[in-house]
């Protein structure tokens, strides 16, 4: 066999170990990644997709627990509807699952909205306050309540512990803050 | 629809738009292409006519196929100007049937293959020009001699001795036997000429100055940018000079090698077409550096006589990733 | 990687070498107005504030129809009535915005004694009408009272950029870059003395160690002007000397954050405040506006350039605020051609069509120009020939970012909650999109004529409302995660199921009244 022959098998056979190497390491890197704080990480990462509304309606008592059951595999990425298509799809892509539509039995996506108490009704039972994932009814016993407009979601919580039924669900206000350029090309 | 925004109408700055951009290019083309005519063959004015011509009336037909608006796109001049240099790329005695394959890869596969005007990935001219060099190899190589003198005494005999109804002389350009005589000096029979004078007494570095005049003019008017004729030329010559050093065998001098061939055409017109360049700056100098490089890799080492074309189209494809480490990704590609 | 530490375009834009512009465009001085003096604007009978604070945010108005108002009172925070005044509406106006849309506003009409204010050929700069008593030391208090805004185009309330006591720099952003608009420039002609001494009070107020004026070149009236009067003021200043320094004249030098690279070398990255790296930014006329607030006068009018219709003599004109376009075009004696359909507010590059000639003249307005129908050549699709990026002032490369903020398909989903970014949008983002100051420059050189601003425009604004979404997420997140770590730590009480007040007649007459409440409001509608 030729010096040259023998130099090219040498150095394609270096190649290839090397090659191998780094793809057991990174495989290995990959399982320790999975076994350890790994899980936390992804259900982080889930979870910040997640739109935090707290509503429920995925069946979990609020977006942090659906996102650990996504991870597990226990629950499918179909059922956030305040999230819609887009956070269907921003999971699919995550999770690396297939995109399904979202499941209607969970709730519509509804426009952004906030809770608001009429006052005339309120009695002050407080019932509502601690229905209120975050927090947002600001009020105690015999006391007006009202809603904390910032810091309402909209998840709609609060409207079944009402004895009078005296929360409704409004479109959250909108004014020249939000406006925003439209894209060329459309009527925007 | 919605209006437009700004009101660009009313700031008097003068904008040219892409008709006017490729129009300017030709323009600058006109003096390398006179002094071709001139200097080399006459054959090369018909062979562009035919060029433009039949390149337009394909794009057209294309454009009907596709749906889209021709006089608009037609008038933006992009497929005239390749045609145009795709017809200085071949030699002038080509037969116009395989000058019209060319085209027609060009207008193709070249161009409205990946979308039309914006989206091609590589240079539509060089496109045709390979599509033919691997087609028609024969006379694809054919250049008319170009008054270089001295001529091998072994081909002066054979010239004495023509009979009358020879139809034409064929033979290689200057730069060919420039590699033939560097690669095995006396090989031709010819003894020991300096290689540099090979060149320069023929009318190649007269054409070469002429697009250099032209590609300069683009320059100043701010046509194309300076990154990648400088890192083209660049590249060429510095590789040159080091090969002139350390090669066995007497070489051309490097002034000599960037007057040569298609090199000045090249880094001015050919590689600074913007739709198959780089976009970012640094990308550009990388892009430019390739093509000179690749260029020198194919000239010396090559079976081809001229590298630029496969040096253009082989950086074309490392062009994405060029952009995206400099962060410069555009079109979608 | 080394070699994409060799190719990163990115590593160099953050740094820039010199601090002087790069890219820009030199376009030729268009002034108009400058031979003529300002005309005065007589109030107009109606007066139309809108109750729009800086961003859009609504304001509350702090009157109700009907009041009478005095010259200067607050009618909502930081708004003022320009004169003596009745209340005759609060209701929703067609206003100087971009959406087009109207907007809350305050309608009052002017007293008969106070209008006209001034008489028309008066000498500027107008007399003094104080309605507060003067300082000897400007307050942010003043600043507040007399409602001194931004009058540079962007309108941001000059108080509120004070953030901290002290700056480095005081900056007086004289440039006027931008062709078409030249109010600026007469009130550096007229009222230089004004400006210098409005500086210096800003400069005390802020305790700044400079105090730099900065200007065009080629504005010659208005430089000798400026240095005349900064000769006269610099004693008595605690050392603090005010400096002119000219720029050459380049679109667009007059952005804040281009300015203060240019002033001071200090680099103020996108979406930062100045006042953060220590330098306090203001338009020459907010200047002016801040001494005569510490004389007492409060900011109720702005020199605006009107260039009505194509066959008058443009001028610029001081008009109060309030005052409809259509007003200040009569008064200017700029009557529009039948095809000038048109209407303008701002330049031709950062202002934006109105629909009405009806919308009134606020802070933000620095041109009203009439004009016809916009026309836009069609765009063809992107040739990469990179002329965007040579000429833009920021480093930007425009075709890059046209491409990803094309293919990002988050548009206007409006207000559902999308978190979470897409490959475009971080790529945007990593390339710069926050710095991008929708300055035109790469429209105006773009062979394809592609919309280049307004698709930046809008990919902004997608920007800003996922940074939004993420920031109200966020919010949500912690307050629920505050929320379960209160009920966890709760030893003594568990949440208990309070009893139900009685299911008696009370609760049933309430929720009949629910009921038939409700089944009203359904019939009405």
């Amino acid at each position: 066999m030729s010096a040259l022959a023998l130099a090219t098998l040498l150095f394609a056979g270096l190649l290839a170990a090397g090659i191998g190497l780094l793809l057991a390491r990174l495989d290995r890197a990959a399982d320790q990644f999975a076994a350890g704080d790994g899980r936390q990480h992804v259900v982080r990462e889930v979870d910040a997709l997640l739109p935090q509304t707290q509503c429920a309606q995925c069946g979990y008592p609020g977006c942090r627990p659906y996102a650990e059951a996504l991870v597990d595999g226990a629950a499918d990425i179909d059922r956030c509807p305040p999230g819609g298509t887009a956070t269907v799809q921003a999971l699919a892509t995550l999770l690396g699952r297939a995109e399904i539509p979202l499941d209607p039995s969970r709730g519509a996506t509804k426009r952004p909205q906030v809770a608001r108490i009429d006052e005339a009704e309120c009695i002050g039972c407080a019932l509502c306050l601690p229905a209120c994932p975050v927090d947002a009814i600001v009020g105690a016993a015999t006391f007006m309540h009202t809603v904390i407009d910032a810091d309402c979601t909209g998840c709609e919580r609060c409207v079944a512990p009402c004895p009078v039924d005296c929360i409704g669900l409004e479109p959250r206000a909108t004014s020249l803050a939000d406006w925003r350029w439209p894209r060329p090309g459309t009527r925007g | 629809m919605t209006a437009p925004v700004l009101d660009l109408a009313s700031i008097r700055h003068d904008r040219r738009g892409v008709g006017a951009v490729m129009g300017e290019v030709m323009l600058a083309l006109i003096p390398g292409t006179l002094l071709f005519a001139w200097l080399i063959d006459p054959r090369v004015l018909a062979n562009v006519a035919l060029a433009v011509l039949a390149a337009l009336v394909l794009e057209a037909l294309v454009l009907r196929l596709r749906a889209r608006r021709i006089g608009v796109t037609l008038a933006d001049g992009s497929i005239a100007l390749a045609a145009w240099l795709l017809a200085l790329a071949v030699p002038p005695g080509l037969p116009a049937g395989q000058l019209l394959v060319g085209v027609a890869a060009m207008v193709l596969l070249g161009k409205h293959l990946y979308g039309g005007l914006g989206f091609n990935p590589f240079n539509p001219a060089m496109v045709g020009y390979a599509v033919l060099i691997v087609s028609f190899p024969i006379t694809m190589t054919s250049w008319p001699a170009g008054g270089a003198t001295p001529s091998p005494p072994a081909l002066e005999r054979t010239v004495e001795h023509a009979p009358r109804d020879w139809d034409a002389l064929s033979g290689a350009t200057p730069l060919d036997r420039l590699r033939t005589l560097e690669r095995a000096p006396g090989a031709d029979g010819s003894g020991a000429i300096e290689p540099g004078a090979m060149i320069l007494s023929s009318a190649w570095p007269w054409v070469n100055g002429g697009f250099l005049v032209g590609g300069l003019w683009l320059l100043a008017r701010r046509v194309i940018g300076w990154r990648i004729p400088a890192a083209v030329l660049g590249t060429l010559g510095t590789l040159h000079a080091l090969h002139g050093l350390f090669a066995a065998t007497a070489q051309a001098p490097v002034l000599v090698e960037l007057f040569a061939g298609a090199a000045m055409l090249g880094a001015f017109f050919i590689a600074t077409d913007p739709v198959s360049a780089a976009s970012g700056p640094r990308a550009r100098l990388a892009y430019g550096a390739g093509i000179g490089g690749l260029t020198f890799t194919l000239r010396e080492f090559g079976a081809y006589p001229e590298g630029i074309a496969f040096a253009v189209l082989l950086m074309n494809l490392t062009v994405p990733l060029l952009d995206r480490l400099s962060g410069a990704a555009g079109t979608p590609r | 990687m080394i070699v994409r530490r060799l190719l990163d375009w990115q590593s160099r834009r953050r740094t820039p070498r010199s601090p002087g512009l790069r890219g820009g465009l030199a376009l030729p001085r268009d002034k108009p107005g400058l031979d003529r003096d300002i005309v005065e604007v007589p109030l107009p009978r109606v007066l139309v504030l809108p109750l729009v604070g800086h961003g859009g945010r609504t304001l509350a108005p702090m009157v109700a129809v009907g009041d009478r108002v005095a010259r200067g009172q607050s009618l909502g925070p930081g708004l003022l009535a320009s004169a003596a005044a009745t209340v005759t509406a609060i209701e929703a106006r067609p206003i100087a915005h971009p959406a087009g849309r109207p907007a809350p506003c305050v309608v009052l009409t002017t007293d008969a004694i106070d209008a006209p204010d001034i008489p028309l050929a008066a000498t500027f700069p107008e007399p003094l009408r104080p309605t507060l008593p003067p300082l000897e030391r400007l307050t942010r208090e003043r600043l507040t009272a007399c409602a001194v805004t931004g009058l540079g185009g962007a309108g941001f309330p000059t108080p509120d950029k004070l953030v901290t006591d002290t700056m480095q720099a005081l900056v007086v952003n004289g440039a006027e870059c931008e062709p078409g608009i030249a109010c600026d420039e007469a009130l550096m002609q007229v009222a230089a003395g004004e400006i210098v001494a409005g500086a210096l009070a800003l400069a005390r107020l802020v305790s700044a160690s400079r105090c730099l004026l900065v200007i065009e070149d080629d504005k010659v009236a208005a430089k000798h002007a400026l240095r005349a009067a900064i000769a006269t003021q610099t004693d008595g200043t605690e050392g603090l000397e005010p400096r002119l320094v000219t720029i050459a004249p380049r679109y667009p030098s007059g952005a804040e954050r281009l300015l203060i690279r240019l002033a001071t070398g200090i680099d103020v990255p996108g979406g930062e405040r100045p006042a953060d790296h220590g330098v306090l930014c203001v338009n020459v006329a907010t200047a002016r506006a801040a001494h005569r607030a510490r004389l007492g006068e409060p900011l109720l009018s702005r020199i605006v350039t009107v260039a009505g219709g194509r066959a008058q003599a443009p001028c610029n004109a001081r008009v109060p605020f309030g005052t409809s376009f259509a007003a200040v075009l009569d008064a200017t004696g700029q009557r529009p051609r039948a095809d000038d359909t048109r209407c303008r507010s701002g330049g031709a590059l950062s202002g934006f069509d109105v629909a009405y000639e009806q919308v009134a003249v606020t802070a933000t307005v620095n041109r009203i120009a009439v004009e016809p129908p916009l026309t836009s050549a069609p765009s063809s699709p992107c040739i990469r020939c990179a002329a965007c990026s040579d000429v833009c002032p920021v480093a930007l490369l425009p075709q890059a970012l046209l491409h990803h903020a094309r293919a990002d398909a988050t548009t206007a989903a409006e207000g559902i909650a999308i978190r979470g970014t897409s490959i475009h949008r971080a790529a945007l983002d990593r390339g710069g999109l926050g710095d991008c100051l929708e300055c035109g420059c790469c429209d105006l050189v773009c062979p394809s004529s592609i919309p280049l601003t307004a698709t930046f425009r809008h990919a902004r604004g997608v920007r800003r409302n996922a940074r939004r979404n993420e920031a109200d997420a966020a919010r949500a997140e912690d307050l629920h995660r505050r929320r379960e770590t209160r009920l966890a730590t709760r030893v003594t009480q568990a949440p208990v199921a309070r009893p139900v007040p009685s299911a008696g007649s009370a609760l049933e007459r309430a929720r009949a009244r629910r009921r038939r409440s409700r089944a009203r409001e359904n019939g009405d509608r």
